[in-house]
């Protein structure tokens, strides 16, 4: 009984805390915003952050969309084979708009999270501990300006172009499956023709926006809000990731509802 | 602003974090010029006191005044501007990792001063012969460095950009006696070469005599004594002798 009391009392800590951070999370945003079109404009670190976080990532991203999109052709076209039989030339309306709209955007983002989001929240948390942060303050750069705002570019500007290259990656993938098990290249390709709409592709990037500034924002945040040395550092890291994937799974509901309520 | 007024001076500055206390109603004059220590065993508000003049923590209570400027009610330019004559030496640096050790000397010449690469790094040159570091140093990562050499990267990078007023936070902590020795020569040459005023926090005795014009010592939140080198050796408040004679008996308790 007691056990039960005290995980209720740890769900509600972990909640008070989260509605907490999300409050400063916000703050947050607000701060990057005014930064943001201060001079002076920081071209080199915008690039090196993209250079980080959108052109190294894209092995991942390949890796991810590939097998995504193969193992998409491969339970739809059995299922559309052998349940409901003789329906297999739909393989490739079902895999371009899963990929497009929800898989491409979601998996994108969270394989994203995982490997840069946590990446920024240590190399922010370690700074912080190190007081380089204040030294930053000391040195007249805002660390806001100097640190958060080319990550918050960077992740809004690379994840939109990442899932459109894992898009077109697991529709590739897609393809290879079904040309090999189940129907010829012509009709995969015809069936992404009749159903895949340009509105499709949008909404996968209006997400990509969205999903980037929810990870540069919580990363950054973690990262400065890092306290108790290499212990604190570690925290901020998963606290990062978990907080990241928590948030993309709920703003992707609310998202898609909004979308399809704009009829995109 | 006239020569007799301080450069710093904190007015009843009272600040806690959580229930702990760690100023209460601190007085403290630095007058142009001189180099003032402030002893105290660790955890009792020394690197605060700093923070709070370097604008990095608001003062709960009382005023932090910097050349004629009250801290806590500048603006972010304002509070930027001012600490363009100030120069903060972190305890364990702080140096920027992913920058070479240029980069790091050179920080705010480039990027606040928009200084030209080739000026620039002729001031760096001349910066780290001051704190004794060979230019083949230049572009190496901090990571790369030993401890005594981060530290006078540290000061080369406060000095860079000729700071009236530099803050010292436990200078020689964690480096040997050799090393230890050099940054205090080093402390006496900034006072004596750049006429700058010096605020330096240590528990670092040793350190303390050698570069101090006076000492303050801090205890409990409050400065309880203040004087010159010798009169703090000889002083017969049971606290202060106690600290400065290392010893286990006396009012401190030891935990």
């Amino acid at each position: 009984m007691k056990s039960i009391y005290r995980s209720i009392e740890d769900f509600g800590r972990f909640l008070v805390f989260f509605i907490n951070d999300m409050g400063e999370m916000v703050f947050l945003t607000w701060r990057i915003n005014v930064w943001m079109f201060k001079k002076p404009f920081d071209g080199k670190l915008i690039f090196e952050q993209m250079v980080k976080i959108g052109v190294e990532s894209i092995p991942v991203a390949l890796n991810t969309a590939l097998f995504t999109g193969m193992v998409l052709a491969l339970q739809s076209g059995y299922t559309l084979e052998t349940k409901i039989k003789g329906v297999s030339q739909f393989i490739g309306s079902v895999v371009s708009i899963s990929m497009v709209r929800e898989l491409g955007p979601v998996l994108t983002a969270m394989v994203i999270a995982g490997r840069m989001g946590s990446a920024v929240a240590a190399e922010i948390g370690t700074m912080q501990v190190t007081e380089q942060i204040d030294a930053l303050y000391t040195l007249a750069a805002n660390p806001v300006k100097y640190l958060a705002v080319p990550r918050f570019l960077a992740f809004t500007f690379m994840l939109p172009l990442l899932i459109i290259f894992s898009d077109f990656i697991g529709w590739w993938g897609g393809l290879f499956i079904c040309s090999m098990k189940f129907t010829s290249s012509t009709i995969y390709i015809e069936s992404t023709r009749s159903s895949l709409e340009t509105g499709d592709i949008m909404g996968g990037v209006i997400k990509g926006l969205f999903f980037g500034a929810i990870i540069a924002i919580v990363a950054c945040r973690q990262g400065f809000a890092t306290t108790n040395g290499a212990e604190g550092v570690g925290r901020a890291t998963t606290n990062a990731v978990v907080f990241s994937f928590m948030l993309i799974l709920i703003s992707d509901y609310f998202l898609n509802a909004i979308l399809i309520a704009l009829h995109i | 602003m006239e020569s007799n007024s301080p450069a710093i001076r904190l007015v009843k500055v009272s600040k806690s974090f959580g229930d702990r206390k760690v100023l209460d109603q601190v007085d403290l004059d630095v007058k142009a010029g001189e180099t003032l220590v402030i002893i105290g065993r660790s955890g009792v508000g020394k690197s605060t006191i700093l923070k709070h003049i370097a604008g990095l923590l608001a003062p709960d209570e009382g005023e932090v005044w910097v050349e004629g400027q009250d801290v806590a009610k500048l603006k972010e330019d304002e509070v930027n501007e001012l600490r363009k004559k100030m120069g903060v030496v972190f305890q364990y640096a702080a140096l920027f990792d992913s920058l070479t050790v240029y980069e790091n000397i050179a920080f705010r010449l480039l990027r606040d001063f928009k200084m030209p690469h080739a000026k620039a790094l002729e001031v760096v040159r001349r910066k780290m012969e001051l704190v004794g570091l060979k230019d083949d140093l230049l572009d190496l990562k901090p990571a790369q460095l030993s401890g005594g050499m981060r530290k006078r990267v540290g000061l080369a990078r406060a000095i860079a950009v000729e700071p009236e007023i530099i803050l010292y936070d436990e200078p020689t902590s964690g480096l040997d006696p050799v090393t230890s020795e050099a940054i205090n020569d080093l402390i006496l040459d900034m006072q004596k070469k750049l006429g700058v005023t010096s605020l330096v926090v240590t528990h670092d005795m040793h350190s303390a005599y050698k570069v101090a014009n006076r000492i303050a010592m801090i205890y409990d939140g409050k400065i309880i004594g203040a004087g010159t080198p010798d009169e703090i050796k000889s002083s017969r408040d049971p606290y202060i002798h106690q600290f400065v004679t290392g010893s286990v008996d006396g009012p401190m308790p030891i935990r």
